[in-house]
């Protein structure tokens, strides 16, 4: 908040702050008001849920008790006006407390401090994946523009955004594990195998780290096929964004100037277009990195992985609202940190955002 | 409350312990190898705590079933018979006194403590003084330390189920001084739960390393345990889905798997896996409200009548396998008590028409409610929600399914809202008084604003059944049991079948209506 | 979020003139609407999801007679593989799986194509709100968008849905909450163009009332867009609500659902007929949504086209 008050007074008097520092004071601003907003929208939304939280805390004997359950309600402040419950949840959110799972009794940000690396691993997973294969098929078919590669590439990133998720990594789950044999089965790791010291808690690079090799090995198993699945939707959605930007840039004069200048071609396409398209490119990526965490409910279902997307199932079926509110609110800081690290990368890049 | 979330599955072996010798053959060695001494087992969790006092669910029952000892146990799994534990037991005449007797002196907890005649009064204390879901187990019990050998246990009312009642794990022995150091107390004030999750305090063949209510429970073997060293010095539970677990068990990945729907186990090579299966605990029924306000035609038993008449149980045995049976009562059948299941209702569909000519049903949909998210002993209830429409609607009555998760469903039956839908009712102790729970002002039959006093007939033979002794218990519970379904407002589908798959990579193991699968016996 | 290609196969760029149409925004928009449609789904991906959707549609239509038997009567072997009377085999309770596949698009097809109209209808006219009157009103609508947009429509869907409770009505609300925010963001910024443009602002001087010039002159700019997105985002609906159900939050037993459907064959790997059929459904459906609304884009300018693409989540 106080970013936001200074960022108004700077507003005053504009000629005194460099154009990029206040776009970036300003986009600051933004997002705190946008996190802001994100602490309402889940207070709220759980709040509407048609659930006694008493009743899941106490379980049943004692919520039979009147006496126990109004006890129970002040402690937990339930009798207190809904603004006066929104205010001790923001200040205990301010305090890192996400409140405890009704289910569990396990402190929200503890499990999540559990679940988040799992999901981030693999969303990482399926990003590098995206990446390598989205702007290579993207700038092949760019550079075959109308020939069959070109239109064989742009069918197939389309089928690859169309199909339903769940599917084909139960297809997946069943041929390349159940029937081959060729990757890692459910979870993280193999059963009997004990997941490498935590630094980071990505297994695959903690056990680098430590020197494990067969867990890496074990761990780079399981992975593969879950990030193959889940990035197979931002696959299709990279190659066609880095077709249009490779197009976008070829016609550019600089790149005319660089053939008539006699370079080799391939120091045309790596050095000028592909460099030249990568910005927009790198904005993508952010945007696609929120529809992995999207996308990972469903996959990680499939592949009991135990990620955010699974916790965050467990918490919306069995009405854990505490849990409800610690993963949304986790998941759109995430969103909102990344939109403003795109929003940075494009105002540094193109000074008419700044402008605007 | 007791209508509750899968519950522990104490399986019944009318033959009593099955214990499985040598797997033919050893080629079901798992490929990876390298699992060594830890046995690894999955299920579906259902785990809130493993706090013995506190849970109630299967998961963590299968789990204190290994960390924690019970002053009895039941011999080599016969559910008939309660026998020593880490006490003897007398039970006086008029069932209102049980003295029980330190007999393992030679028991230890987990950090070498020996077991005294403290901490079991004090585990008994805390069960009933913290008020949790198991704290109903030791209702109207008078705890005493009379020496240090001997406790005595004083019931207000005869209480001849108290020997059935103490070898259930929630009333496991946990060390009364480390869990006082840490903030725990025999009343709500109790803050032990979390210690007692992260370092159980028991002293029975395991405890725990690490606990993760959502994804994997490590145990490992208590060194001072009095018993013989368990073959496996590891036990890995994972939370799997039942689907994940098919695979799972058939790559060698795990060995033990406890939520196999019979169609599963179908699948399964059964060169690959040992199987055992026993009749479960369990009580699959139809609820229906007794209140018109809310359940409309099912407030008229006629109406009840037609539907017990127009169900295709074999069509509804065929989804629980191969070795699911009828019930007659809401008992399962091999309790003391139970209804003898070929007095179970076939399927009638002219009877089922007269009776809704009868009540006047004019074809309107009944809300039927279910948790969409439950297997009961690898039962799917969504799909036996489906079956049951399908098959009522051939009678004419019309059902509009209401799914829910089992969190919103268990919410809206708690508040007796419910006009009609399944309800599973999981054995707390293998004794009939159990489910007293679903005759007139029983917990259950609350639910359905079913009260004392409605029918004046079943509160007698209530009445007379809670009196009974001995021998008398039995007929005289049976006869309030079929008065009570009688009545339609229950409507008993299936006993399922206890399905645990092993792989033969274990060699022998001990599966029985106990526990359903004993780590430290298996080999 | 499908993003693509603003560049125009050559066809379409250079055959239509689009550069003259382009220069009166009035004329370009109206006559794009009329000329380029039908020429869309001429190019070879149009015309396959041209196809497909029209097999759909007449699968949905006549899904009684095509349906051999009665998709909910148990009245086969449970898991029986595909043959000559199950061609696509049956499920766990017996039911014909070809029989529900087809009357499963009856429900699917009307309630995404629904879901769309009703988000697309509601987030236009908040984005034109917004991109209209600017300011206060724009920086609200907006940031509410946002907020909607740093949630993941299936985590909220999950806990909309897990709130009212599972239903086809339930999912839908679920949807439309959570899919509107890029037709408003579209909308917004094509109002704002068009807002400054020099005849919409020539009309207000003439006394054109707000809504006049929204509906009269700056709506028909906005309508292809519009569409497009919409197209694009019926296949988005259709897997969204598919998710739903794969997590039985979505449409109630018994009625066939594919979501539904493949979640229960998941649980029967050896009976992969269950499943495997309805994601086919799935993928092919959406695939010819997707193929179309690509087509479509196609037939915009570039500029639009990118706002389109960028925008949509």
């Amino acid at each position: 908040m106080s970013v936001s008050a200074t960022d108004q007074q700077k507003n005053l008097r504009p000629p005194k702050i460099h154009p990029l520092l206040r776009f970036i004071l300003v986009r600051i601003g933004i997002s705190i008001l946008l996190i802001w907003g994100v602490t309402v929208v889940t207070f709220l939304m759980t709040n509407l849920v048609p659930t006694d939280p008493v009743a899941a805390i106490l379980g049943d004997r004692a919520a039979a008790d009147p006496e126990i359950v109004a006890q129970t309600r002040e402690r937990l402040g339930l009798d207190q006006p809904l603004i006066v419950q929104y205010f001790t949840y923001l200040g205990n959110l301010l305090q890192g407390d996400l409140g405890v799972s009704n289910q569990t009794r396990v402190p929200v940000l503890e499990s999540i401090g559990q679940v988040f690396p799992a999901s981030i691993e693999l969303g990482i997973g399926a990003i590098l994946l995206s990446v390598i294969i989205g702007l290579l098929l993207g700038l092949l078919s760019a550079l075959k523009q109308n020939t069959i590669v070109d239109h064989a590439i742009r069918t197939l990133s389309l089928i690859g955004i169309s199909a339903p998720t769940f599917w084909i990594a139960a297809v997946g789950y069943f041929v390349f594990f159940f029937k081959l044999r060729l990757v890692g089965g459910a979870g993280r790791l193999d059963p009997w195998m004990t997941p490498p010291p935590r630094v980071t808690g990505l297994y695959t690079v903690d056990s680098l780290l430590a020197g494990q090799m067969a867990t890496f090995t074990n761990a780079l198993g399981h992975l593969i096929l879950p990030s193959c699945v889940l990035a197979l939707f931002t696959i299709g959605l990279l190659t066609r964004f880095s077709r249009s930007s490779v197009l976008d840039i070829i016609k550019l004069d600089y790149v005319t100037a660089a053939k008539a200048k006699g370079l080799a071609p391939r120091t045309v396409v790596f050095k000028y277009i592909f460099r030249g398209a990568l910005v927009p490119i790198i904005t993508v990526v952010g945007l696609a990195f929120g529809s992995l965490l999207s996308g990972a409910v469903l996959t990680e279902t499939v592949f009991a992985w135990n990620g955010l997307g699974q916790y965050a199932y467990r918490g919306a079926t069995t009405l854990d609202l505490p849990v409800i509110m610690g993963v949304g609110l986790v998941i759109g800081i995430v969103y909102i940190i990344v939109n403003f690290v795109v929003d940075l990368i494009y105002g540094f890049v193109d000074p008419r955002v700044r402008v605007r | 409350m007791k209508i509750r979330l899968p519950r522990r599955a104490l399986a019944i072996g009318s033959a009593l312990a099955l214990t499985f010798g040598l797997a033919a053959c050893s080629g079901g060695d798992s490929e990876g190898g390298g699992a060594g001494d830890a046995i690894v087992a999955e299920t579906a969790f259902n785990l809130k705590t493993i706090d013995p006092h506190r849970q109630f669910e299967f998961t963590g029952s299968t789990i204190d079933n290994a960390i924690y000892q019970t002053a009895l146990e039941f011999e080599d799994g016969d559910l008939t018979k309660p026998t020593d534990g880490l006490c003897s037991y007398e039970m006086s005449d008029n069932d209102k006194k049980m003295t029980l007797t330190l007999k393992q002196k030679d028991a230890k907890f987990s950090n070498g403590d020996p077991v005294t005649v403290d901490d079991i009064v004090f585990s008994f204390k805390r069960l009933q003084g913290i008020e949790g879901n198991p704290s109903f187990f030791l209702d109207g019990v008078t705890v005493k330390k009379v020496d240090d050998e001997t406790i005595e246990l004083i019931s207000k009312n005869p209480n001849p189920a108290l020997p059935y009642i103490l070898p259930n794990s929630s009333i496991g022995i946990v060390n009364a001084k480390v869990v006082k150091e840490n903030e725990g107390t025999t009343d709500e004030n109790d803050g032990a739960e979390q210690f007692l999750n992260q370092n159980s305090q028991g002293s029975g063949p395991y405890k725990v390393e690490t606990y993760d209510a959502d994804s994997k429970v490590v145990l490992t073997a208590n060194e001072h345990y009095n018993g013989p060293a368990p073959k496996f010095s590891k036990v890995v539970l994972r939370n799997v889905s039942a689907e994940t677990q098919v695979t799972d068990i058939q790559s060698g990945q795990a060995d033990v798997s406890f939520d196999l729907s019979s169609d599963q186990v179908e699948t399964l090579d059964k060169n690959a896996v040992q199987i055992s299966s026993l009749p479960s605990t369990r009580s699959i029924y139809i609820f229906n409200n007794t209140d018109e306000e809310i359940g409309g035609p099912t407030a008229d038993p006629n109406f009840r009548k037609a539907v017990a008449s127009a169900l295709d149980y074999e069509k509804i045995l065929d989804l629980a396998g191969e070795n699911g049976q009828r019930m007659a009562s809401p008992v399962p059948n091999e309790f003391n008590g139970a209804v003898p299941k070929d007095q179970a209702p076939d399927r009638d569909l002219d009877r089922a028409k007269k009776l809704l000519d009868k009540a006047g049903y004019d074809g309107e949909a009944v809300p039927f409610h279910y948790a969409s998210d439950q297997a009961v002993n690898g039962m799917d209830i969504a799909q036996l929600a489906q079956t049951i429409q399908a098959q009522l609607k051939e009678a004419g009555i019309k059902l509009s399914l209401k799914p829910a998760p089992s969190a919103t469903q268990l919410d809206g039956f708690r508040a007796a809202e419910q006009p009609m839908g399944i309800g599973t009712w999981g054995a707390d102790y293998p004794d009939p008084s159990n489910y007293n729970v679903f005759v007139p002002g029983g917990s259950v039959a609350e639910r359905v604003n079913w009260a004392e006093g409605d029918n004046p007939e079943i509160d007698k033979l209530a009445a007379a059944a809670t009196k009974a002794e001995g021998d008398d218990r039995g007929p005289a519970y049976a006869e309030l049991f079929q008065a009570t379904t009688e009545t339609g407002i229950w409507v008993p589908l299936v006993q399922p079948v206890s399905t645990v798959v092993v792989s033969n990579r274990i060699e022998s193991y001990v599966s029985n209506a106990d526990v359903t699968f004993d780590f430290a016996k298996a080999e | 979020m499908s993003i693509s290609s603003p560049k125009q196969p050559p066809t379409n760029a250079d055959s239509t003139g689009a550069e003259a149409l382009d220069r009166n925004p009035v004329d370009a928009g109206i006559k794009r609407w009329r000329l380029r449609f039908p020429k869309a789904l001429r190019t070879p991906l149009g015309f396959v999801g041209a196809a497909i959707l029209l097999i759909w549609l007449l699968v949905a239509l006549f899904a009684p007679l095509l349906a051999p038997f009665d998709p909910l009567a148990q009245n086969f072997g449970r898991l029986v593989a595909p043959d000559g009377q199950n061609i696509l085999g049956t499920d766990t309770l017996g039911r014909d799986v070809f029989s529900r596949i087809v009357v499963a698009a009856r429900t699917t097809l009307p309630a995404a194509v629904f879901v769309v109209l009703c988000s697309a209808v509601m987030g236009s006219v908040l984005g034109a709100i917004a991109g209209y009157f600017g300011r206060f009103v724009d920086e609200i609508i907006m940031r509410i968008a946002d907020l909607v947009f740093a949630f993941p429509t299936i985590i909220l869907a999950m806990v909309i849905a897990a709130a009212l409770g599972p239903g086809l009505k339930n999912a839908i609300i679920a949807i439309l909450l959570v899919s509107w925010p890029s037709y408003a963001r579209v909308t917004r910024s094509l109002v704002m163009t068009a807002r400054s443009s020099e005849y919409v602002i020539a009309g207000r001087l003439l006394g054109f009332s707000a809504g006049k010039s929204l509906l009269r002159e700056i709506a028909p700019n906005v309508v292809s867009p519009i569409v497009v997105l919409a197209t694009l985002d019926v296949g988005t609906a259709i897997l969204t609500m598919a998710g739903l159900s794969f997590l039985s939050l979505g449409v109630v037993p018994p009625t066939p659902d594919w979501g539904a459907m493949i979640s229960e064959g998941v649980s029967q790997f050896s009976a992969w007929w269950i499943a495997f059929f309805p994601g086919l459904c799935i993928l092919t459906i959406v695939v010819a949504f997707n193929f179309i609304g690509d087509s479509l884009r196609d037939t915009l300018d570039p500029h639009t086209a990118q706002e389109v693409g960028e925008t949509t989540k």
